[in-house]
This record gives C-alpha cells, structure tokens and sequence, in this order.
C-alpha cells in the first residue's frame, strides 16, 4: 500500500475512534449542528420560494396621477398634453373631476351625501398606460416634480413593498447562515479541545517517539469534517421534513385562492453551499483548537 | 554517531543540568550513563532524541546538528531512535499489542507487516502471551518490556534507555541486560543510564559518570 493511504487509513481509524470513544457526545453534536444548518436553509427556502410567489404578480404598466385640487383646468390640459408626447407612455386619459364625482355617487349610493356637500372634494385626475413595465419609475419620479402634480399611485406599490420584505428576508438569512456557522466553528473547536484534552497522554506519547503535526492533527480534522458533514445531512433532512409538514396546509390555503402552489424544496446549489459551509466552518474551529492546544502541550 | 560539543543544557529558572559537556559515541557501540539522581542523566538523553535543546554548544547525531534543526525535522530525527522513557510512558487506554503498534502507526507501516513486526518484538521481550492484555495488568517487569518492545519495533539505529532497571530486582535487571545486549549484537547504537553502577561493571562497557551536570572519572 502507498504511505499516504495507509497514514488516511491510519487517521480514519483514529477518527473512528473519536466517535465511539464519545457515541452521545458526537450524536448530541451532530443534533446541534444538524438544528443549526436546518434554521437558515428554512428561511432560505421560504424566502426563495416568496421571491417566486413576487415573480408571479404581473408587474403593472398603469398608475394614476392625482392633481392638486387647486390646479386649474388649463394646467391639467398642459399635462395631458405633456404626457401624450411622452415617448414611454402610451395612453393618457384624463379623468374630469366632475365626471369622478359623478361616477361615485352612482356606484356608491351616497349620491344624497354627495349632493349636500356643495363643492366637489376630489381633484382632477390622469390615467396613464406605459409601453412597458420598467420604466414606470422613472417616468412617475419626474411626473411627480410637476407643481401641478399632488399625488401619484401606481399599483405596484404593494408588491414593491413585498418584495424589499423578500429582501429583508434575504438579508437574515445570510446573516443568521453567518452567525450560526461561528456557532458551529465554536462548537467544533470545544469538542475538539475536549478530545485533545482527554487524549493528551497519547499525543505526548506519539510526538515523543516521531509523530509529525500532520499526524497528530489529521484524525481531529477527519473527525470535525465528518461531524460537520452528518451535521448538514442532518439539517438537509430536517427542511425537507419541514415542507413536506408545510405543503399539505398552504395548497389547502392556495386552493381557497383558487391557486395550485406548494413550497419548493432547496435547491441543489443551496445544499451545495450548506455543505461547504458546514464543512469549512467545522474545519476552521477544529484547526484552531488544535493549534491552540497542539502549542500548550509542546509547553508544558 | 553521537558527538557533544561543549553542550550546556540551563532549564528555565536557571538551573543548569549539564554544564559544558562534550564526548562522542561510535555507531554500534554500548555505553552506560551512572550518576546519582539529579545528575543531568535524563536530560543528556532528551538531548539525543531531541527532546530538549541545549543552551549552547552542538548535539549532533548520525551527521545532523540538532541545535539548528527545524521544528518541522524533529519527528524525523526520532524515528532513527527507539526511547525507554525513565516513566515509561504507556498508554493504558490500549492493550499491549496497539502500545507496541504505536511507532508503526507513526511511521506509516503496512497493517500485515507491521502486525508481524509488533508479534517479533513483543515474542523478544517474552510477551507474546500479553499481546491482548492492557498493560495495568503486567507486572512492573513487565511494563519494562512492554517499554523495550515498543522501542525496539520500528528497528532503530540508536537506543536511548533512561533507567530501564530502576525498580527491578538483580536477577530481573539481568535478563533486561541480556535484552540490550542482544540489540548490541546485531548493530544497534545503544546508551543505558542507572544510577547503580554494580550492573555495568560486569559488562566490560565504557562507563559515562556524571555528576552535577559534569563528567567525572
Ligand atoms: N523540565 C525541567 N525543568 C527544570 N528543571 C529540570 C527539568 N528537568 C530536569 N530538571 C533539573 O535538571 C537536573 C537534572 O535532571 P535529570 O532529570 O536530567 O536528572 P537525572 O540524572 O535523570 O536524575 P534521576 O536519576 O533522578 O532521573 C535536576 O536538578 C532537575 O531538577
Ligand atoms: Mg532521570
């Protein structure tokens, strides 16, 4: 047999050892890790899967514009005629101020209360249709410096604000990835140090008599990578566990809707970079406790 | 093999245990180290094997200058060197057999070999019939062994003994000696410290005294 594969099988044994030594100790962290990963890749896939839920909503072309009640009937004409040449929008109907009062009485039935007011309340009004959906704020932003210009509404301020909430949703997750793999990196790096603790006579024992560093130190890294590794497995199957828990509740909710919808599971490139995470963050704290402890027993 | 150059060996807190020391040992030859306790014995041997680093002077050993060695060379300047450690040093989470296997594992031997080589010591030593014990269970004698088996395993050039019939009786510390003498026969560099000189003195050797830290004749 080649020497580095004897050393990896050598190593492995060991690692195996490290295991069995502590069965509890490494199901317990396994567990943590496992609850760990499963937090952020929840807020992953849910986030992903509102993000899809936004993509859904047909962005609208259409806002209304509001003028102040003070404008005068020639400054609403300015506009419309402004707006008619502009190259991104393509229609403009303007809505009289009389004719809208007229029309909410009539479907509203309040045409009484309406009648005893005396004076219209509501302003002029335009209606605007873009030729296409990204320009609309742009096109509202200069709209709105207009000094005639009260008010502009367009549909998708809902799903704007939806979709910064997505954003946000975006935003924890990777903070929460960030914080919960220091976590584990700590976590790693105790029972690491634990390990070399209570391994100390065998370590001083293997240095003494030829053992390199790499020796020494590979059967704690294995052992982290594997732990880390199970860890994520763990937390992978704990999110598919949670939406197939979540699915059955929210088609019965989309159907009440009318609407087919069932949460997707992560992707492959989300599992991918849960893995490596867990993997280098396991790494990490194991060769830094290693470091730490490897040095205090060539002290002493 | 071994050659010490004016080597003087201070531990921290100032105390020096070996002051201006130099000698040369041949390859294959068999010296006895005597000294009273505290003589500095244990320390000359950790500065064989590395262990410690002089404070000034120069260790060397089969060619290498140990005073100027890379943290990074030293395991591999050990592994030429089998080590009975005056406290013996075994593992008693293991049984007699993964003691012994230990260095093999170090070095990166084959599993079928180094099984072979491990049955061939522990049967030189007389512990064949203990390879599955753990070592708690052997006598003190026994422990020895165990020690010499282990040092021996991995076929070094050099054998550092520190003390390798401290608490055995005249009879039992014989038989260890046929031991060492054994290794002797067949090309091994060998050094064996006692603070009792009766032992050597039957053997004809060169006899290194020490006192204080100093040579005495
Ligand atoms: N790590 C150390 N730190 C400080 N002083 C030490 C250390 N090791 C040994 N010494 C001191 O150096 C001197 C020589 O110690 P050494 O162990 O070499 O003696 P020895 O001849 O082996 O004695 P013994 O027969 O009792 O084993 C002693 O005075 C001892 O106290
Ligand atoms: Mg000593």
């Amino acid at each position: 047999m080649k020497s580095w594969l004897i050393a990896h099988r050598t190593a492995l044994l060991a690692t195996l050892k490290l295991l069995l030594a502590a069965p509890l100790a490494s199901f317990f962290n396994v567990s943590v890790i496992g609850v760990a990963v499963a937090l952020p890749l929840t807020l992953h896939v849910l986030v992903t899967n509102m993000h899809a839920v936004v993509g859904r909503i047909p962005t609208t072309t259409e806002a209304t514009i509001f003028l102040k009640p003070s404008a005068t009937p020639s400054e609403t004409m300015r506009l419309e005629k402004q707006l008619k040449s502009h190259p991104e929008i393509a229609k403009v109907q303007v809505v009289d101020r009389a004719i809208a009062l007229k029309e909410i009485s009539q479907r509203s039935g309040i045409g009484e209360l309406v009648g005893n007011l005396g004076e219209n309340p509501l302003p002029d009004s335009i209606l605007i249709e873009l030729k296409q959906a990204g320009a609309l704020e742009l096109v509202l932003a200069t709209i709105r410096k207009d000094p005639a210009v009260d008010e502009v509404e367009a549909d998708s301020a809902w799903a704007r604000r939806f979709s910064s909430i997505v954003d946000l949703g975006e935003r924890t997750t990777r903070l929460l990835a960030g914080l919960l793999l220091l976590t584990l990196a700590l976590v790693t790096a105790n029972t690491v140090r634990l390990q070399i603790l209570t391994r100390r006579d065998e370590i001083e024992v293997s240095k003494l008599i030829g053992a390199t560093d790499h020796f020494i130190r590979r059967p704690f890294l294995y052992f982290s990578a594997l732990q880390g590794g199970m860890g994520a497995l763990l937390g992978w199957g704990i999110v598919l566990w949670v939406v197939a828990e979540l699915n059955p509740p929210l088609e019965q909710f989309a159907q009440l809707y009318g609407e087919t919808y069932r949460l997707s599971t992560p992707s492959l490139e989300a599992v991918a970079t849960v893995f490596a995470g867990a993997l280098v963050a396991s790494l990490l704290g194991a060769l830094f406790a290693v470091r730490r402890h490897l040095r205090q027993l060539d002290a002493a | 093999m071994i050659q010490f150059n004016q080597v003087t060996k201070r531990y921290p807190g100032g105390l020096e245990a070996l002051r201006s020391l130099s000698f040369q040992i041949e390859s294959g030859e068999l010296v006895f180290l005597a000294g009273h306790s505290g003589a500095g014995k244990s320390t000359l041997l950790k500065l064989i094997a590395g262990i410690e680093r002089p404070t000034s002077g120069s260790v060397v050993v089969s060619g290498q200058n140990l005073a100027s060695l890379k943290r990074a060379s030293v395991p591999f300047v050990r592994r030429h060197i089998g080590l009975i450690f005056q406290d013996h040093k075994i593992l008693f989470d293991r049984s007699v057999f993964e003691n012994v296997m230990l260095p093999l594992d170090i070095v990166g031997f084959d599993r079928r070999e180094a099984t072979r080589r491990v049955r061939a010591a522990l049967d030189k030593v007389g512990l064949l019939g203990k390879e599955k014990l753990n070592p708690v269970a052997l006598s003190g004698g026994e422990q020895q062994r165990l020690c010499i088996a282990r040092a021996v395993v991995h076929r070094p050039a050099i054998l550092l003994a520190d003390e390798p019939t401290g608490n055995l009786d005249r009879a039992y510390s014989l038989d260890i000696m046929e031991l060492f003498k054994s290794f002797h026969q067949v090309g091994v560099t060998i050094i064996i410290s006692a603070h009792d000189e009766s032992l050597m003195a039957d053997y004809g050797r060169r006899i290194l005294r020490l006192s204080k830290g100093q040579f005495t004749q």
